[in-house]
């Protein structure tokens, strides 16, 4: 892959299944 | 006597439920394409700075607005001010709209899971899609009668649409989206897989997130960014509204809506990994450069994808059936949402039992569908799709934001969604709403109309947009106000707090 790709890659990544993985643990933490 | 208002059984089902209506045929068609039409990877930008001051606002508001009032989107506007009521309805009345014909193009992918045995579509699955199965006319007023292939399928999506949402909330959606979203993940991970392993995916995937950052300065690249991040959510559909109203009375808000609309948005990006690496192999394949075979929509699904199925190097049809039974798991969390999103509103205003309002709904759909599944079907599909998606979903949600954010005070909403969640939420939410949501939404509704004036939408006769586009537009605010201005057979308007349910 390009090192372009690759670091747009990582950035989506990281935003969009890092703050999804984020937000799940805070809810499982959670007792709502 | 208050009847006891239905409740989701727990909050995996209803996060499940609305990532399922969030998830649609778009996310695995639309993104990958926009991202690589608008500078690939640096599509990423303004998308993620809609997201997080449209997307994830909107879907918060949503959930707090039917949260707070615990109604659906028709109830939730009429207590707010009793004249705001077709507020709601023209967004449960678009999905109406939208539900008629998007059960066709789910019946199209049943047909092509049905197809992937012996890979019936043939070496040119161009003219089997529009030729030997759409039996496409030579034009939209030369209708020619039902398409019984289509039609067969037609009946199988909507007999599963029917007996999910008559079960109601708890024992219906939700245990059907228990099933669905967990199969789609698995399949979708499959096609993943598939997609990046094959001979010059890398080449497809280097397409998809290559950035070209010249892109970002054109405003157009934001407008559709926007335009993305609205329509994948479902919001301005009524639907989030109608599931929110189903919540217990300590749910987490906030947090639910982060979750939706990332999942929702992470399950896009992803899938562009599985269309990408298919289209670079097919590329790779025939030796043309990738520009020959990148397609989107429908073209993608049931043009592009079968003839690279064909060229897989084995267990083809599996991968055929994978992915259309994908296609339709996708689409059928969100067909069932719609339904939800308009039976719920006339169950609630005409105090009428789920079952018959089931049937009616199902059934006036039912009947409106049937001009899709003719072989002029597609233009009517495309027509309709165009004018509610660009003029009335876009219009409530301008009218959402407007209404809630400074009439009712969107500071009350984010009080409401602060009391019960762990996310706290500034004033930059209200900021989000009152002002960056309603100017985008705004400005890309000017150019379409500014569009649509000067140039007859898709190249059709200026005949058929007015009659079919304008038409489903005029048709929509029409009914709106005649919903809106009966009676409600039930008084919701006692202390709204009251009616919340532990």
């Amino acid at each position: 892959m390009e090192p372009g790709a690759i670091v747009m890659f990582i950035f989506g990544a990281v935003v969009l299944w890092g703050g999804l993985a984020y937000f799940l643990s805070k809810a499982m933490k959670s007792k709502g | 006597m208050e009847e006891k208002r239905e409740q989701w059984g727990s909050r995996l089902g209803f996060v499940m439920a609305a990532i399922g209506s969030a998830i649609g045929l778009g996310n695995i068609w639309r993104f990958s394409y926009m991202t690589y039409s608008n500078g690939g990877g640096a599509f990423l930008i303004p998308y993620f700075v809609a997201l997080f001051t449209a997307g994830i606002p909107i879907m918060i508001l949503e959930f707090s607005f039917g949260h707070k009032m615990r109604g659906t989107a028709p109830a939730a506007f009429a207590k707010v001010k009793k004249k705001f009521e077709i507020f709601g309805w023209l967004p449960a009345l678009a999905s109406f709209g939208l539900l008629t014909y998007y059960v066709v193009i789910l019946s199209w992918a049943l047909s092509y899971v049905f197809y992937s045995f012996g890979l019936k579509w043939g070496e040119d699955t161009n003219a089997f899609f529009f030729g030997n199965y759409l039996q496409l006319s030579d034009g939209i007023w030369n209708i020619g009668g039902i398409n019984t292939a289509v039609f067969i399928s037609f009946i199988l999506i909507w007999a599963i649409n029917y007996f999910v949402t008559i079960r109601g909330i708890a024992e219906g959606i939700e245990k059907a989206c228990k099933v669905f979203m967990p199969v789609l993940f698995i399949l979708s991970v499959i096609i993943v897989i598939r997609g990046i392993t094959l001979p010059g995916a890398i080449e497809g995937i280097n397409w998809y997130l290559k950035p070209d950052f010249s892109k970002i300065w054109n405003p157009k690249v934001w407008i559709d960014a926007y335009g993305q991040i609205f329509f994948t959510l479902s919001v301005a559909f009524a639907v989030m509204i109608a599931y929110s109203s189903y919540l217990p009375k300590d749910s987490d808000l906030s947090n639910n809506g982060f979750i939706t609309a990332l999942a929702n948005c992470g399950y896009s990006f992803f899938m562009g990994f599985g269309t990408f690496g298919i289209l670079g192999y097919m590329a790779h394949t025939q030796n043309v450069p990738f520009e020959e075979v990148v397609s989107q929509s429908i073209g993608l699904a049931f043009v592009t994808i079968p003839k690279a199925i064909n060229m897989l190097p084995g267990a083809n049809t599996l991968f055929g059936v994978i992915f259309f039974v994908a296609l339709v798991f996708a689409g059928l969390s969100s067909s069932i949402s719609l339904i939800e999103a308009f039976a719920s509103g006339i169950i609630e205003k005409y105090n009428m039992p789920r079952k018959k309002a089931i049937n009616l709904v199902c059934g006036i759909a039912f009947i409106i569908g049937l001009i899709f599944v003719t072989k002029a079907g597609l233009y009517f599909l495309d027509i309709a799709d165009h004018f509610l998606a660009n003029y009335i979903i876009t219009a409530a949600g301008i009218i959402e934001c407007i209404v809630l954010g400074y009439i009712y005070g969107a500071h009350k909403l984010r009080e409401h969604a602060n009391a019960v969640s762990e996310v706290m939420l500034g004033s930059w939410w209200d900021f989000c709403i009152k002002v960056v949501t309603p100017v985008v939404l705004g400005i890309s509704y000017i150019l379409n109309i500014k569009a649509d004036f000067t140039q007859s939408y898709g190249g059709y006769p200026w005949s058929a947009n007015f009659i079919v586009g304008w038409g489903a537009v005029i048709a929509t605010i029409i009914v709106g106000i005649m919903l809106s201005s009966s009676k409600w057979k039930k008084d919701i308007f006692v202390d709204v707090n009251k009616e919340v349910q532990g």
